[in-house]
C-alpha cells in the first residue's frame, strides 16, 4: 500500500513538482534580472541623465554626445546584467532538465547500485 | 533532518570510494538515493498533502487536512472530532481567541448526538463562506459549533454567535495566508535603470513603494478592490490626476499603499507599470519654507523632478493646504494649475469632503482636471476584518488580541471617536490598546482603558466600590444637598440605569427638566451629578438661554468650531461626557427649543460644518422657573410633590409655557420645592464645610457657636430666593472676618476659629442680601452692629471667659434650629476684611 502511493506520487505530482520548482527557479532568475525590461530599454539613457539641445551648434554637438555617452553607460550596464542572467538561467536549465531526466529512474538507481557495489 | 544528513554523506562518501575503485562505495551511493528519494517524499507529499478542494472527491480522506486526516475513524462522535480538532492550531487559535473555554467545550461535545453527514456538509458551507476550497480545521471548529446542540447556548452566554466563530474561521485562514506570503520580484533589479533620480522627493516625502518592498506584501490591504480599480482608471485617464475623498480615517492612505502594491506587481495597467507613488506631506514643505517664494519653488522642483522620473505618481496629502484652506495654507493653484493641464505627471490628491466642495467652488478650472473618487466608509463586517489583520501587525509577535477586543474596538470607536470615520479610528483605538495589555493580552478591558484613557470617561462595567457608589448615590448627593429627595431619587435612578446599561445607548444618558423656584438647589444638584458620574463638577457645560432670544440665535448655538470653538457643540465634542445645562430654557426662542426636540430623541445635533455631534454621552439639564409660584403655594399648603406633579405638568402644557412634544421627550420632569427655613441650617452647615475645605490647606478651620448659626439663618433666608441669599450671608458675615484676621496675622496654621454670632456682626445681612437680589451693588453701608471696632481681638482672659454676652443677645434673634447637643456646629468659614466687634476664640491644635 504504502509502495503503491509512493510511485503514484514519485510519478504523477511527485514529477509535477520538480519540473514546476525547475521552472519557478529559472522564471525568478529571469525576472530577479529584469531580463523583459533590460531587453526594451537596452539603449536608453542610463537613468534618464541627459542633456537637452540648446540653440548653437556647439550646444547641440555637445548634447548629442552627452546623450550618447548617456546611452552607452546604459547600454553596457544592461549588458552586464544580461550576461550573468543568461549565465544562471543556463546553469538552471541543465540541471534542472538533468534533474528531471534522472527523476523516473532515481527509486530504481539506489538499489541498483546498493546490487552494484557487491558485484 | 537527520534522514537528510544520512543521505548527503552516504551519497558523498559513496561516490568518493567509488572514485578510488571501491565497489562498496556503489551500495553507500545507493543507500544515499534510497534515503534522499524517501525524503523528498516525506517533505514534498506526506507532510504537506493539501486537502482535495470541496466537490473534486467524495473520499472524506482526501478531503480532511492532512495533519489530522489519519485520525478520524468510525464511528464519528462529536467527542471524537473535537479531540482531534484540539490538538490543532486551528481550534487553539479559535479557543483563545474567543476566550473560549475548552473543557467547556468537551464536557458539553461529550455526550452530544452528531450526524457526521451534517457535520461535512456545514463545513463545506463554512469553508465556502469563509473563502476557502478545502475543508480545514477552523472550518470544522465553526461546523461543530453550529451542528452540535447546546454549544449555541454556551457560545451564547460568552457573548458570541456561531457567526462570529464562522469570522474566527476567516481569521484564521487570514492568518494562514499571511504567514505564507512569498516575497515577491517587484521588477527586479533594472526596473529603475531607465528612469531618473530623485533626490528632491527623497528628501520631501515618503517612498510608498519602497515602504511596500520592505514589508514584503505583508501591507497587503483587505476589501477596496473596486475603489482601487477605479484609481488606476482615473491616472490612466486623460488627465492623469485623481483627487481622493473622504473623512480622516476612511483609509486614503490605504487606499495609496495597495496602488503602490498594485503597480509594483505589474498587475496594474500597462502604461503603469512599475511606477513609484511619493507621499508628500504639505505641512512638512510649508514649514520648510524660510523666505517669501521657497514653498513654490520647492513645489515646481519637486513635481518637474517627478515628471522628468519619468515613473512618479505624486501622491498630495493635505491637499487642501495646498489651496488656500486651512492653517497656514498657502495657495498654489496659479502654480499648479499650468502644471496639471500639461499632463507631464501624475497627481493624486487627498480631500476631505468640504475641503472638496470648496475646491470646486473657488476653482473650478483646478476641479475639472481632477477624477474625483469618492471613499466612502467600510462596513461593520470589513472593518472587524481590517481590525484582524491589523491585530497581527499590533501584536508584534509579544501580545495576543482577543476577538472581543476587535469588536469592542469598533464599537467604542464609533461611539466615542466621531471625528474621524471608520476604519482609522477602529484602528488607532486597537493600536492604543496595545498599550493597556492585560498580561499578555490585548482584551476587551485593553480598549477600554484606552478609550477611558483617552476621554476620562467611565465605559467599564462598575467595580465594587463604585457599585457602592452607584447604589447609595441618593446619600452621596445628599452630603452637598438639602431635601429634594424627590429629585434626587429621579436623578439617582436615571443614572444607576445608564451605568448598568439598561438605558437606551441612541440618547443622552439622561435628560431632566428641573422646575422650581430659584436658590432650591437645581444647579446643585447638576453640579452634584457632574461629580460622582462624571468624575469633576467642572464638568458642566452651561448656557444661559436667556442670552438665546433671537432667531438668529439658532446659528450661535450650531456654530462650528471653525466660527466659535467656545459655543456648545465644539465644546461638547471636546468633552462629551459631560453635563449639559440648559439654564432658564424657557426664555430661549421656539426654534431652539425646536433643536432639542432632535437633541433629546436622537442624541445628536449637527453643526454649520455638517459635522454630527454626538450627546449621547452627556446628562441634559434643562431649569426653568416657570411655575415657580403655583408649586410653592401647593407646598405651602401641605401637598407633597409626588401628589401633585402630574396636574401641575398639564397646567404647564395648557399655559402654553412649554409645548407637550418638548416636555414628552425629557426622561423626568422633576419638581423642586421651596426650603424650609428649618433647612437652612443644614444648607449653612455644607456651606462652612466648604469653606472648610478652601481653608484646609492653610490649615486653618472655622466652627460656628449654634448662635451664629442661627443668626445666619434668620438673616439669609427669604423665601422667595430660597438658600441664595444665604450663601452671600456666610461670604459676607463668616469668610470675610476669617480673611481680616489671616491677614493680621491672629489665624495660624492649626488653630480652630470659632465665631459667634456677635463676633460675625450679627444684624444687617438680610437687609444686604435683599438688596443684593433686587440688583443693588453689595458693597452697601454696613448697619452699625457690622461695622469694624477698634481692637476686635480679645484679650487671653477674654477669651477663655467666652463672648460677650450681651453683644450675642443683641445680634442674635431666636435660633430656628433645634439646639444640638454640641454648643460649637463645626462648619467651616471664610473671610471678612474687617475686624469685628469681638474677637473669635482660637484653639490651637495640638
Amino acid at each position: 500500500m504504502l509502495l503503491v502511493a509512493f510511485v503514484q506520487w514519485w510519478y504523477g505530482p511527485g514529477w509535477r513538482d520538480a519540473s514546476d520548482r525547475v521552472l519557478t527557479r529559472i522564471r525568478n532568475t529571469f525576472l530577479t534580472f529584469s531580463v523583459p525590461i533590460l531587453l526594451r530599454t537596452m539603449f536608453q539613457p542610463w537613468r534618464r541623465i541627459i542633456t537637452y539641445p540648446g540653440a548653437s551648434l556647439q550646444d547641440r554637438m555637445r548634447a548629442v554626445l552627452d546623450n550618447v555617452v548617456s546611452r552607452a553607460v546604459g547600454f553596457t550596464v544592461r549588458l552586464f546584467a544580461l550576461t550573468a542572467a543568461a549565465v544562471l538561467i543556463t546553469i538552471f536549465t541543465v540541471l534542472g532538465g538533468l534533474l528531471l531526466i534522472v527523476w523516473p529512474v532515481a527509486p530504481l538507481l539506489g538499489p541498483a547500485l546498493i546490487v552494484g557495489g557487491f558485484l | 533532518m537527520l534522514l537528510g544528513v544520512a543521505a548527503g554523506a552516504g551519497i558523498v562518501s559513496g561516490g568518493l570510494m567509488a572514485s578510488l575503485g571501491r565497489h562498496a562505495g556503489l551500495s553507500f551511493m545507493g543507500v544515499g538515493i534510497m534515503l534522499l528519494v524517501t525524503l523528498m517524499w516525506i517533505q514534498r507529499d506526506l507532510l504537506v498533502l493539501p486537502p482535495a478542494k470541496i466537490g473534486s472527491t467524495k473520499q472524506l480522506d482526501a478531503l480532511l487536512p492532512s495533519n489530522s486526516a489519519a485520525k478520524y475513524h468510525d464511528p464519528i462522535t462529536a467527542a471524537g472530532i473535537w479531540q482531534i480538532l484540539a490538538s490543532t492550531w486551528e481550534a487553539a487559535f479559535i479557543v483563545n481567541r474567543f476566550e473560549l473555554d475548552a473543557s467547556t467545550i468537551t464536557g458539553l461535545l461529550a455526550n452530544a448526538q452528531l450526524d457526521p453527514d451534517q457535520l461535512w456538509a456545514e463545513t463545506e458551507a463554512v469553508a465556502t463562506t469563509i473563502g476557502t476550497s478545502t475543508m480545514q480545521a477552523a472550518a470544522i471548529v465553526a461546523a461543530l459549533f453550529k451542528v452540535v446542540p447546546g454549544i449555541e447556548t454556551y457560545l451564547t452566554s460568552a457573548k458570541l454567535t456561531t457567526d462570529e466563530i464562522i469570522e474566527g474561521a476567516r481569521w484564521v485562514k487570514r492568518v494562514g495566508e499571511l504567514t505564507h506570503i512569498k516575497k515577491p520580484i517587484y521588477g527586479g533589479i533594472a526596473r529603475d535603470w531607465a528612469s531618473g533620480f530623485t533626490p528632491q522627493l527623497a528628501r520631501f516625502g515618503t517612498n510608498l513603494s519602497q515602504e511596500i518592498e520592505a514589508a514584503a506584501g505583508n501591507m497587503a490591504t483587505q476589501e477596496r478592490t473596486n475603489q482601487l480599480d477605479e484609481l488606476i482608471t482615473g491616472l490612466d485617464s486623460a488627465t492623469g490626476s485623481v483627487v481622493l475623498i473622504g473623512e480622516p480615517g476612511v483609509g486614503k492612505s490605504a487606499i495609496l499603499l495597495g496602488l503602490a502594491e498594485r503597480l509594483l506587481q505589474g498587475k496594474a495597467s500597462r502604461s503603469l507599470k512599475h511606477y513609484q507613488i511619493y507621499s508628500l506631506s504639505a505641512s512638512q514643505i510649508l514649514s520648510s519654507a524660510t523666505a517669501q517664494g521657497d514653498i513654490e519653488r520647492i513645489v515646481m522642483t519637486l513635481l518637474s523632478e517627478a515628471g522628468h522620473a519619468g515613473n512618479i505618481i505624486i501622491a498630495l496629502d493635505e491637499a487642501q493646504l495646498f489651496f488656500g484652506q486651512g492653517t497656514g495654507a498657502v495657495n498654489l493653484s496659479q502654480v499648479l494649475l499650468p502644471l496639471l493641464q500639461s499632463h507631464s505627471f501624475k497627481l493624486v490628491l487627498t480631500l476631505t469632503p468640504g475641503d472638496w466642495q470648496h475646491l470646486k467652488a473657488t476653482n473650478t478650472a483646478m476641479a475639472s482636471l481632477l477624477t474625483p473618487l469618492v471613499l466612502a466608509e467600510p462596513n461593520e463586517q470589513e472593518v472587524l476584518r481590517l481590525l484582524a489583520d491589523h491585530a497581527l501587525y499590533v501584536e508584534q509577535g509579544k501580545l495576543f488580541t482577543t476577538y472581543e477586543a476587535l469588536t469592542e474596538a469598533y464599537r467604542l470607536s464609533g461611539r466615542y471617536l466621531q471625528e474621524e470615520a471608520y476604519p482609522g479610528k477602529a484602528l488607532k483605538l486597537l493600536e492604543a490598546a496595545a498599550n493597556h495589555p492585560d498580561g499578555t493580552d490585548i482584551t476587551e478591558k485593553s480598549v477600554e482603558q484606552a478609550i477611558e484613557g483617552q476621554f476620562g470617561v467611565k465605559v467599564q462595567a462598575a467595580s465594587t466600590t463604585e457599585t457602592d457608589v452607584l447604589l447609595h448615590l441618593e446619600d452621596k448627593i445628599h452630603e452637598r444637598m438639602i431635601n429634594q429627595t424627590r429629585a434626587v431619587s429621579v436623578v439617582a435612578n436615571a443614572l444607576r440605569r445608564a451605568r448598568a446599561g439598561v438605558a437606551n445607548p441612541k440618547r443622552p444618558i439622561g435628560s431632566f427638566l428641573f422646575l422650581g423656584p430659584t436658590g432650591v438647589g437645581k444647579t446643585e444638584l447638576a453640579k452634584s451629578i457632574a461629580a460622582l458620574y462624571f468624575g469633576a463638577e467642572q464638568n458642566v457645560i452651561r448656557l444661559d438661554m436667556s442670552e438665546y432670544q433671537q432667531i438668529a440665535d439658532v446659528d450661535r448655538i450650531l456654530a462650528s468650531a471653525k466660527e466659535n470653538p467656545g459655543s456648545l457643540l465644539p465644546k461638547v465634542r471636546q468633552a462629551p461626557f459631560s453635563v449639559v445645562l440648559f439654564d432658564e430654557i424657557e426664555k430661549a426662542h421656539p426654534n431652539i427649543l425646536n433643536l432639542f426636540l432632535q437633541l433629546l430623541d436622537e442624541g445628536n445635533l449637527t453643526d454649520t460644518d455638517n459635522h454630527p455631534t454626538s450627546f449621547k454621552d452627556a446628562i441634559i439639564i434643562a431649569t426653568s422657573n416657570a411655575g415657580a409660584d403655583e408649586i410653592r403655594a401647593h407646598i405651602d399648603a401641605g401637598e407633597e410633590l409626588e401628589n401633585f406633579e402630574a396636574a401641575f405638568t398639564n397646567d404647564l402644557i395648557s399655559s402654553g409655557a412649554f409645548r407637550p412634544e418638548l416636555l414628552n421627550r425629557f426622561d423626568e420632569i422633576v419638581l423642586f420645592r421651596p426650603l424650609k427655613e428649618s433647612e437652612l441650617g443644614q444648607v449653612v452647615k455644607l456651606m462652612i464645610t466648604e469653606v472648610n475645605k478652601t481653608l484646609a490647606n492653610q490649615k486653618i478651620a472655622v466652627a460656628l457657636t449654634d448662635d451664629a448659626a442661627a443668626n445666619l439663618v434668620q438673616t439669609g433666608y427669604d423665601p422667595r430666593l430660597g438658600a441664595r441669599p444665604m450663601r452671600r450671608m456666610v461670604q459676607r458675615k463668616v469668610e470675610d472676618t476669617i480673611a481680616a484676621m489671616i491677614l493680621r496675622g491672629e489665624a495660624k496654621p492649626g488653630d480652630t476659629i470659632t465665631l459667634s454670632a456677635a463676633q460675625m456682626g450679627g444684624g444687617g445681612g438680610e437687609a444686604a442680601a435683599r438688596e443684593q437680589a433686587a440688583g443693588e451693588p453689595f458693597d452697601a453701608p454696613m448697619p452699625a452692629d457690622d461695622r469694624p471696632v477698634e481692637n476686635p481681638v480679645m484679650k487671653t482672659e477674654e477669651r477663655q471667659a467666652g463672648v460677650a454676652p450681651e453683644q450675642a443677645t443683641a445680634t442674635a434673634s431666636p435660633s430656628p434650629i433645634e439646639p444640638s447637643a454640641d454648643p460649637v456646629v463645626e462648619l467651616a468659614t471664610e473671610i471678612d476684611p474687617e475686624p469685628t466687634s469681638e474677637a473669635p476664640q482660637i484653639n490651637k491644635s495640638t
